[in-house]
């Protein structure tokens, strides 16, 4: 089955202002002067859209979350892990071996001692 | 509307001091923002032929939504009998970035540590209101201040995110295997390679799911 994807609609501060933001492609949707009317909009979008509301703070954190997802208890996943860009594909293989290598060899002891 | 840069969300900028004394906190830094899926950047990364150190940074910093800003190293220099000023430079570079910058870049977040909480207030207390904890030179408890910061970020919904202990155990284990890793590699601990070797912690780390 395809992964729903779920819309996230952010309430970031702008300038004096607060602005309305689809996380998807980055668009603006509105501006408002206060955070209430900011959060109002996004919350009716949100709402229809099924998607998740995700309101920030003044200094970028996030402060609270409300999802209109139909899915109340969508599955768990970990995080997922984030590789650097290497100038050379060559050190890419060469660190991988060396990294599985070193970890062989642990358990291999570990294996050995028990 | 400008174009955010790829992984923006997901790319934290490392600002800390690179000497030898530092070296255990910084491979801790390193090794918790990728166990907490993120990635991390910084000054050591290969750079540009041609391109200037500082214009290296600012390059960094607009990519980076995130970032970790050490001020530990305030004393005077044994060598030199001066201060060091490249960390609270970089730290003002990220804040103007964040105050004067695109769109996208209104939203960066920045962590700034120390050894002791409210230390910076004798020496750079312009910066209150900032996110600032002090780690006492100890990785365990470094590796919490990061990892709880930067979990706020992510839904704890929909993603299993390692808890700072585990983090910081998977650590000590990743702590192990490094001087073989160096010696496979031919690298001198003392002075990893950045790029290489933040590409081995993530390798490391997925050869050993949580």
């Amino acid at each position: 089955m395809p992964k729903k994807v779920i819309k996230h609609i952010h309430v970031i501060p702008q300038n004096d202002g607060w602005v309305v933001k689809r996380e998807d492609d980055n668009r603006l949707i509105s501006s408002h002067e206060t955070k209430q009317e900011a959060e109002n909009a996004a919350r009716k979008i949100a709402r229809t859209a099924k998607g998740e509301l995700v309101i920030h703070n003044r200094d970028g954190r996030i402060s609270s979350r409300d999802s209109y997802n139909t899915d109340p208890l969508p599955p768990k996943v970990p995080r997922e892990v984030l590789f650097p860009v290497l100038t050379s594909k060559m050190n890419e293989q060469t660190i991988r071996k060396a990294v599985k290598k070193v970890i062989q060899e642990s358990q291999g002891e570990t294996s050995n001692g028990a | 509307m400008s174009k955010v840069p790829v992984d923006f969300n997901k790319n934290v900028f490392i600002n800390c001091p690179f000497d030898d004394l530092y070296t255990h906190l910084f491979n801790a830094i390193v090794f918790s923002v990728h166990d907490i899926g993120f990635r991390p950047r910084c000054a050591l990364e290969a750079s540009n032929a041609g391109q200037s150190r500082l214009n290296k940074i600012l390059d960094i910093i607009s990519e980076c939504k995130y970032s970790i800003h050490d001020l530990s190293r305030t004393e005077l220099d044994a060598k030199s009998g001066l201060p060091r000023f490249n960390m609270p430079l970089e730290l003002g570079l990220d804040l103007g970035c964040k105050r004067f910058g695109k769109l996208h870049q209104t939203e960066k977040v920045s962590l700034i540590l120390d050894v002791e909480r409210f230390r910076y207030q004798k020496f750079i207390s312009d910066i209150s209101g900032q996110d600032i904890y002090g780690h006492n030179n100890k990785e365990k408890k470094l590796i919490n201040i990061v990892r709880d910061w930067l979990s706020l970020e992510l839904d704890p919904r929909l993603t299993i995110v390692p808890g700072g202990n585990k983090i910081f155990q998977r650590y000590q284990k990743f702590q192990i295997a490094l001087p073989a890793l160096c010696d496979n590699l031919n690298w001198n601990p003392k002075e990893l390679p950045f790029a290489d070797f933040s590409f081995a912690v993530a390798t490391w780390i997925s050869e050993n799911p949580i």
